[in-house]
């Protein structure tokens, strides 16, 4: 190295004058005077305003629904004082023979809705993993009902379910089908619910679904290739073990969503006939906008909260578990 | 210059590094090796000042450093992974530590010395050009390039060339050592490649478990080993280790009692001192030590020839010695065949003696010249 | 166990040729090794050879059975793959079963064939731990017994070494030399590293840009290497290359003052075309020698580097542009900048065409 280079070098770095400022002063104030702000500093300013909303949009709310879970209280009386009234609230509820009722509509829509759209969710999804001409197109349409305003499908399913006009029970009749009263009859009304929200849903078990498989390496394939094993074995040994996680998230959401599950029903029964397709949230509205019980949907709504996340911590203690086997050493 | 006095450092119940104490002299070349997870990246992190020590202490020219975040510390280093900036070009990757708000060089400065060391390093003609578009020699390059172009207290270097394929290693293995002689920079380093570390460094570092085994030029490690870990760790091809016992005059294997070894009295005497009696011993000897025939002679024991590698300017047979493996080199007209019969003999002097449960060396000589210790 | 014999196989990815004509014939038991550069096309002609690829243009035959058009589950090979590609969510008895319960075998003929490969490759602690856990070296003998636990006619090996610690790999790949004489299989192997393809190749395949550069045993390849390409890519390091005149037996060192004189008569009738024309002098590191004092023939130059490598050590000097390496003892005391005098041994000389690089003599 020539001279000239070495002498930049050293008058640009000057090293003893920083190790001078070293000694000199305690070492963490150097740090601190050096970059202004400390990294810990840094990460409360951007963090700020995140909790700002947070505290006030759902910390103030969520205390005042479980404190009115405890009164006798309707907004429409407001300048009545609220009373206190202990848990008579939930122990109404839960006595309620009507309520129980919900219970037991809601977790079969639960149950059903859910596992139509796993299966169909996870065979469209592995139909759509190999590449063929127009796959880009194919996917754009399935995915499309998943994007629609819930209200919107709510409502045109409502016009072709139709009993009278409606082109569901026109194409059946060109098949020689008699007239089904799909929303008006109480057993089959629940299906019509499910058929709809399936629709409706199954995309996003097929997205995640899809994201899962494409995840999982190719080598391993090819490895299965040679270890001649059939597509049945494969994808029974591979494809899902390996894409549990992910499935198991996409379950999670959907039931959660299902038992919350309120506009669809709306729009397309109203919840009738009757109260037949009443879900747990479709009473709760009824009761918090309609009747204004509002100490009594406070506790309706810290009651459904409780078993929505009871229901959940089952999936992911299991997940946590397959997280736990997969650690890497 | 650089001193680490008793580090420990621990991530949750795992010792990465245990009570490490090391010395780099001015001027040195100096090498951690050891296998993947002994905690070499972890000590050189801690010199840098990315990670802090749960104790012991980092010293600078007698001053404690501990606490000084890496800037300060003006340090330079190299990682595995090369850390350029995949998005700027190879000029902007090399100009970026002279344009770091803490020490203000000016452009036409900057120019001028990124210019020189691409020129020095032979990647004038990539400057333009992209990082991402560049090949892994080429990158690796680059990253020595943003390494030289301040003049720092000290380069560490970690795996600066192991993750490159073998003929590119050889020819940077090179260019480092000349860099290093060139500008009497001091270099600390680490790898698990112990050929690259043989040929460039002043002096290694053998580490394990968070712990430096022991330290020395590369050839004075290889011929005296401390320890069966240090053997295994420095060789290539590795220390043959067979497993012994030591009688009342000789020594043979376990389990074969015809397989003995002939020592002489006073090394066997004081073998015996050393393990209180009779008992099993751990026997080492380097591959190009075991004397191979193809016919039978005075105190030869017989193997069977597993199979040979070849090596270019020599060639290796693996046999089996009782249950035991063991490699040698061969002499060039010795062609065995796989499956065959073969006969080994174990020299005495070469011979380097274990201890069987905590690994150290027993020593009955002092070097491979054949001066006894007694 | 299988001789495989590829016939001008070819495979194109659009303009870009992958392999362009590679015929090799495999003996049975054989362990070939396929060398070369990233991207010489060694992978995809395992893959083809797998049944993982198509090739474009060429066949296939396992014995006397083509099996170019086949699927990878009717050629039965078995494959070591680069990264291993175990079942991550298995653990290691379900993985070296994987292939005989996709093939339904009976749970007794299972059995049997996993106590016999647990005894071949020493997994008996190892059964019942998730693959994904495993450190390298046991994923590696993981992958090895699944490969080998149905008996297949090839074993394809991809790189199988690569992942490991530079140390390790030295272990693992004697212990792999040996398996593979014991077991007797029929072994392909795919590496870019000299070493490897030098310590197991019964035969090495050199490729380069799709095509074979130079095939035979490993020490027909590293004492004759039929051009610099060759001898520069094999050995540790590579065979050591001066640009030369040559006049009348004479050769003229280019970068020194030193001229070689030749003595070996059958140099002078193979060198008679180049009479005052370049030609480069190949020569490998062992067979230099290092002398203290001054001799005839002998070529006086100072030390650049001394690098150690334990029981040797590499001197390099500068001929040329180029880095002159000798490999050689500790007898003599050498000190860098100090001069010493080389004695090349003519036997060993090979001479390359300059503009060619193909060898003039080996």
């Amino acid at each position: 190295m020539d001279g000239k280079f070495k002498d930049s070098i050293d008058k640009a770095v000057d090293g003893d004058a920083i190790a001078e400022l070293a000694r000199e002063s305690s070492r963490s104030i150097v740090a601190r005077k050096h970059y202004g702000l400390s990294d810990r500093a840094f990460m409360f300013i951007f963090l700020l305003p995140s909790l700002f909303v947070l505290l006030f949009l759902v910390g103030y709310p969520f205390i005042t629904l479980i404190r009115s879970g405890f009164y006798n209280f309707s907004v429409l009386r407001a300048t009545t004082p609220a009373k206190f009234i202990g848990v008579e609230n939930f122990s109404f509820i839960l006595t309620d023979a009507f309520t129980w009722e919900r219970f037991i509509f809601t977790g079969k829509f639960v149950v059903l809705n859910v596992f139509f759209q796993f299966i169909l969710g996870v065979v469209i999804a592995y139909l759509l993993q190999k590449n063929f001409r127009g796959r880009s197109l194919v996917l754009t349409l399935i995915l499309m009902p998943m994007m629609l305003c819930p209200i919107v499908v709510g409502l045109f399913w409502k016009y072709m379910l139709n009993t009278e006009w409606g082109i569901v029970n026109y194409v059946l009749s060109l098949f020689g089908v008699g007239k089904v009263e799909w929303l008006a009859r109480e057993n089959v009304s629940i299906y019509s619910v499910i058929l709809v929200d399936t629709w409706m849903w199954t995309p996003f078990m097929i997205l995640l679904a899809l994201a899962a498989f494409t995840a999982i390496p190719k080598y391993l394939y090819e490895a299965a290739e040679i270890d001649r094993a059939s597509s049945w074995f494969k994808f029974r040994h591979i494809t899902l073990p390996l894409s549990a996680p992910v499935l198991i998230i996409a379950v999670l959401f959907r039931m959660i969503d299902s038992i919350k599950a309120f506009d669809l029903v709306y729009t397309l029964t109203g919840g009738g006939p009757g109260s037949a397709t009443q879900t747990l949230s479709f009473d709760l509205y009824k009761r918090a906008f309609q009747y204004f019980y509002t100490g009594e949907a406070s506790a309706y709504g810290v009651i459904l909260l409780l078993i929505i996340m009871s229901s959940s911590l089952v999936f992911i203690r299991y997940l946590n578990r397959l997280a736990m086997q997969n650690v890497r050493r | 210059m650089l001193e680490l006095r008793d580090i420990t450092k621990a991530f949750g119940d795992i010792v990465a590094v245990n009570h490490l104490d090391l010395e780099v002299k001015k001027g040195e070349f100096f090498i951690i090796l050891g296998p993947t997870g002994a905690g070499k990246t972890t000590t050189l992190r801690i010199t840098i000042g990315l990670e802090k020590p749960d104790s012991g202490k980092v010293l600078y020219e007698g001053q404690d450093i501990t606490q000084l975040s890496p800037p300060l510390r003006d340090f330079a280093f190299m990682f595995e992974s090369h850390n350029l900036y995949p998005v700027l070009n190879v000029y902007d990757n090399l100009a970026f530590p002279l344009r770091s708000p803490l020490f203000k060089v000016p452009e036409s400065e900057v120019k001028k010395r990124v210019e020189a060391i691409a020129d020095e390093l032979h990647i004038t003609h990539l400057l333009p050009r992209r990082v991402s578009h560049l090949s892994g020699g080429e990158q690796q390059r680059v990253a020595l390039g943003r390494a030289l172009i301040r003049r720092p207290k000290i380069y560490i270097l970690d795996e600066p060339i192991s993750s490159l394929d073998y003929k590119l290693r050889e020819e940077l293995q090179t260019e480092f050592k000349r860099i290093h002689e060139e500008y009497g920079i001091t270099i600390l380093s680490a790898t698990h490649d112990n050929v690259s570390a043989m040929a460039m460094a002043s002096r290694i570092g053998i580490m394990e478990n968070g712990r430096i085994l022991q330290v020395g030029a590369p050839r004075d490690i290889y011929t005296n080993p401390m320890s069966v870990s240090v053997a295994r760790i420095i060789g290539a091809p590795s220390m043959n280790f067979i497993d012994c016992v030591v009688g009342e005059t000789s020594l043979w294997m376990h389990g074969h009692q015809e397989f003995v070894i002939p020592l002489s009295p006073p090394i066997v005497g004081i073998l015996r001192r050393e393990l209180k009696g009779q008992g099993r011993i751990l026997v080492g000897i380097w591959p190009e030590d075991i004397m191979v025939s193809e016919k039978i002679q005075e105190g030869y024991l017989k193997a069977l020839v597993e199979n040979i590698e070849y090596h270019g300017a020599e060639r290796f047979v693996n046999l089996a010695l009782g249950e035991s493996p063991l490699k040698a080199l061969l002499i060039r007209n010795c062609v065995p065949k796989h499956g065959a019969e073969i006969f080994v003999f174990l020299p005495e002097e070469k011979l380097y003696f274990f201890h069987p449960q905590n690994g150290l060396r027993i020593y009955v000589q002092l070097g491979r010249n054949g001066h006894y210790a007694f | 166990m299988a001789r495989v014999r590829l016939e001008s196989l070819k495979k194109h990815y659009g303009s870009v040729r992958a392999i362009d004509g590679v015929s090799i014939n495999i003996e049975s038991g054989q362990l070939v090794v396929l060398l070369g550069p990233s991207g010489c096309g060694k992978t995809t002609t395992l893959r083809c050879i797998a049944g993982l690829e198509q090739p474009t243009m060429g066949k296939i035959y396992f014995d006397d059975r083509e099996v170019t058009h086949l699927s990878p589950s009717e050629r039965n090979v078995g494959m070591v793959f680069q990264f291993y590609a175990l079942y991550p969510h298995m653990n290691v008895y379900e993985n070296i079963t994987f292939p005989l319960r996709a093939c339904r075998v009976p749970r007794k003929a299972i059995e049997t064939k996993v106590k016999e490969v647990v005894q071949i490759f020493q997994l008996g602690g190892l059964l019942r731990y998730k693959a994904s856990i495993l450190p390298p070296g046991d994923q590696q003998r993981v992958a090895l017994a699944r490969a080998v636990i149905r008996d297949p006619n090839v074993l394809l090996l991809d790189e199988p070494l690569s992942a490991l610690d530079e140390k390790f790999r030295e272990e693992m790949r004697s212990e792999l030399g040996k398996l593979q004489k014991r077991i007797g299989i029929t072994t392909i192997y795919v590496t870019h590293d000299q070493r490897e393809a030098m310590a197991l190749g019964d035969v090495i395949v050199v490729m380069k840009d799709g095509v074979i550069v130079q095939m035979g045993s490993p020490e027909e390849l590293y004492e004759h290497p039929q051009s610099v390409f060759v001898g520069n890519f094999l050995g540790t390091p590579g065979m050591n290359f001066v640009e030369c005149l040559y006049d009348n037996g004479l050769l003229f060192l280019e970068g020194t003052e030193h001229r070689l004189s030749l003595k070996r008569s059958d140099l002078f009738a193979k060198l008679s075309s180049y009479q005052g024309k370049e030609v480069i002098l190949g020569i490998r590191p062992e067979y230099v020698s290092l002398f203290e004092k001054s001799f005839e023939n002998g070529l006086s130059i100072a030390i650049l580097a001394i690098e150690p490598a334990g029981r040797y050590r590499l001197v390099d000097f500068l001929i040329g542009e180029r880095v002159f390496r000798v490999r050689t003892d500790w007898s003599l005391p050498l000190i860098v900048g100090h001069k010493v005098y080389l004695y090349f041994s003519e036997d060993h000389i090979c001479l390359f065409d300059r503009s060619s690089g193909e060898a003039i003599v080996t």
